[in-house]
């Protein structure tokens, strides 16, 4: 009931043209008819159409009331409200303009930032509960945390055979490979993985069976695994894959299977297209073949502890096997001093759920720190556009009076006004989510350098937005300075002025600011003394001539304004 | 156009406009002059329905689906749009219809023996 009304509206709105002018049809039928019933009746015709026109009550009247009263008449109410508020933009476009700009910039930077974070250290691997894998560091007395992440091979088959700590244990490498034969071969993204992998991480095979310990032994055959985007791409979904062999840097392998639609590997950003097991390397890269020596670290490690033992304990466990058994795992023609230090070091568990990615150490803690910033940064151009609109209102104090006296009801000039923030706000959205994913992927190199521009970019926006307004507030004002012998320079000197005091309160609050900050960020800012003179000296002068640009804009416009229309304004 | 001199139209009581558009429309297809001229002529002249009334109700049944439209030509070939009964019609009519003799009996019987 519910959506047949919904999609009785839907169609309406769709078939409105047809409709308004099928009841202009049925409204003319009316009076025609009522005329010819009054003339049968004796009156004369023209008294009769008079009298007629009289019952109907005015066309647009009835039109108007059909219109408001069915279902989704408030759509169309919404949608001439929605063409006004376009037309007030296109009336004033810089102004449009520079709170789409204000906007787009922080909508933009934020979202750059967030979906780095989000790719990088939030989104789950899609595997079996993610949230209860762990991954494994091991860490070394003199060396900073977090600890190495890379473990030989034997290591990673000792920890394999913990069953009373985990209940499986995946080791696992990227690697390419060059598929085909010669005169057909691609390059594709793979890796090596243990025999546990994806019984540990819980993947379900969308065709054929995934890789198993049995497959990673020495001297089994060598099979591989595709993964679902590969398969679609090379093989379009076709069984027949299953048992066939391809050439994998020469070598034969059968493919036995296909991954789950969704899984690409458990390193974030790259991805698994073929995965072989790790016993596999001396037939399909036999120059690699000593990574299987006890004396290359090389595999990352995600282990999924027992149930209901607590990460803390299974460390302790770990700790425990590892005084046992160190001895036998490190490579035995090591230097002693090495080999002492291997020994004592320590396992660490990390939470591995969102997989492994080299990019994480170095860059989550600036990315919250950016995130931080250009969260700032929002709010800052929230309070520049809020400030916008405000110098604005003021000015279209007469033009509300004014619709408000011809009748314009409270409710539609406040709906007008949040759909005309509506609109400006999901405008500033789209081009800043469309800067963003342009930006991306230049993102991480020019990060930091990027952010300081957008920072300036936005004040100087903001800047500029109040300035303009405040000259065009002052029209009146300027055109009688001006009448009254006022110079062009003189105008654009006094409107400079304005924008250096803003500027000059600015960098007052702003160098204290900094100085606080940098205690802060001190950690992350390489190869630079947060205190710099030299830094802090450029940022400001960068500033300056920014602002000063931004300033001298809305001041040259004041200079040109023309006496006589702007006495005649208003 | 007043028939037999006994005053003013009466307004037509708030919700049964519909009501009674819909039992006109029971009968035969008609078109909106046709309605509001029944609508006068069944109520002896006491309903005299504005256009402006009319037209929101018809439009109103028919977006709902109470009623389906079609153009034909009139008595004087003219473009007509005339409205029939969907069985949806028919039902809210009958439902309508008991819910309207309740309150006539309700009001009556209150009248009379207060």
């Amino acid at each position: 009931m519910r959506l047949h009304r919904f999609a009785s509206v839907v169609s309406w709105i769709l078939r409105r043209r047809k409709n308004e002018h099928g009841l202009d049809e049925e409204l003319q039928t009316f009076v025609e008819l009522s005329v010819a019933e009054k003339i049968r009746h004796g009156v004369p015709p023209v008294e009769a159409r008079r009298l007629a026109m009289l019952e109907l009550g005015g066309i647009e009247q009835v039109k108007e009331r059909v219109r408001t009263e069915r279902h989704g008449g408030w759509a169309d109410e919404i949608a001439r409200d929605v063409r006004y508020v376009l037309r007030t933009f296109a009336r004033n476009p810089g102004f449009s303009l520079v709170v789409v700009m204000t906007l787009a910039l922080a909508i933009g930077a934020n979202t750059a930032i967030f979906s780095l974070i989000d790719a990088l250290t939030l989104r789950w691997l899609p595997v079996r509960s993610p949230q209860e894998l762990v991954q494994l560091r091991l860490r070394d007395a003199r060396a900073p945390q977090p600890g190495a992440e890379s473990f030989s091979y034997p290591i990673v088959r000792a920890l394999s055979e913990q069953d009373d700590i985990f209940t499986g244990v995946a080791g696992f490498s990227a690697f390419s490979f060059d598929v085909g034969s010669r005169g057909f071969i691609s390059r594709v993204p793979g890796a090596f993985v243990s025999g546990e992998y994806y019984e540990m991480l819980g993947v379900i095979p969308a065709a054929g069976r995934l890789l198993t310990p049995a497959d990673d032994r020495p001297g089994a055959p060598p099979v591989a695994v595709i993964s679902y985007g590969y398969w679609d791409r090379w093989h379009t979904r076709s069984g027949d894959v299953l048992g066939e062999t391809m050439l994998v840097n020469g070598a034969p392998v059968t493919i036995v299977g296909v991954t789950a639609r969704g899984f690409v590997g458990t390193n974030v950003g790259a991805v698994f297209d073929i995965t072989l097991p790790v016993n596999a390397l001396p037939q399909v890269s036999p120059g690699a073949a000593s990574l299987l020596d006890p004396g290359n670290f090389w595999l990352r490690v995600l282990a999924r502890p027992q149930p209901a033992l607590p990460v803390a304990q299974a460390a302790a466990r770990l700790n425990v096997f590892w005084a046992q058994t160190s001895d036998s795992l490190i490579a035995p023609h090591w230097p002693p001093t090495q080999r002492k230090a291997m020994a004592n070091s320590w396992f660490e568990l990390y939470p591995g759920g969102t997989g492994w990615t080299i990019l994480r150490d170095d860059y989550s803690e600036p990315l919250y720190v950016l995130m931080a910033c250009v969260g700032l940064v929002l709010l800052i151009a929230c309070a520049n556009v809020a400030s916008l609109l405000l110098a604005r209102a003021s000015v279209r104090r007469q033009e509300v009076g004014i619709r408000m006296a011809i009748g314009a009801g409270r409710t539609r000039i406040v709906r007008q006004l949040l759909i005309e923030s509506t609109l400006l706000s999901l405008t500033g959205a789209a081009v800043g989510i469309g800067y963003a994913t342009l930006s991306r992927e230049r993102m991480m190199a020019t990060l930091a350098g990027g952010f300081g521009v957008l920072a300036l970019t936005v004040a100087c926006v903001g800047l500029y937005g109040l300035l303009a307004y405040n000259v065009a507030q002052r029209t009146r004002e300027i055109g009688i300075r001006m009448a009254l012998g006022a110079r062009p320079r003189l105008v654009v000197a006094h409107i400079l002025e304005v924008g250096a005091r803003l500027l000059l309160i600015g960098v007052l609050i702003g160098l204290p600011a900094a100085w606080a900050a940098s205690r802060w960020i001190e950690t992350l800012l390489f190869g630079l003394e947060p205190t710099d003179p030299a830094a802090i000296g450029t940022a400001i002068v960068i500033l300056v001539a920014g602002a000063q640009v931004a300033a001298y804009l809305p001041a040259r416009r004041a200079s040109r304004i023309d006496p006589l229309m702007a006495l005649r304004h208003e | 156009m007043k028939k037999d001199g006994s005053g003013d139209k009466l307004d037509v009581p708030q919700g049964t406009l519909d009501l009674m558009i819909l039992a006109i429309l029971a009968r035969e297809p008609m078109h909106g002059y046709g309605i509001s001229q029944r609508l006068a002529l069944l109520s002896h002249e006491n309903f005299r329905v504005n256009p402006g009334s009319l037209f929101p109700s018809l439009y109103r049944l028919e977006q709902d689906g109470k009623l389906k439209a079609e153009w034909r030509a009139t008595e004087n070939n003219r473009n007509g749009k005339y409205y029939r009964l969907t069985a949806a019609g028919r039902r809210q009519l009958e439902e309508h219809r008991r819910r309207w003799d309740r309150i006539a009996f309700a009001v009556t019987s209150v009248l009379e023996r207060a």
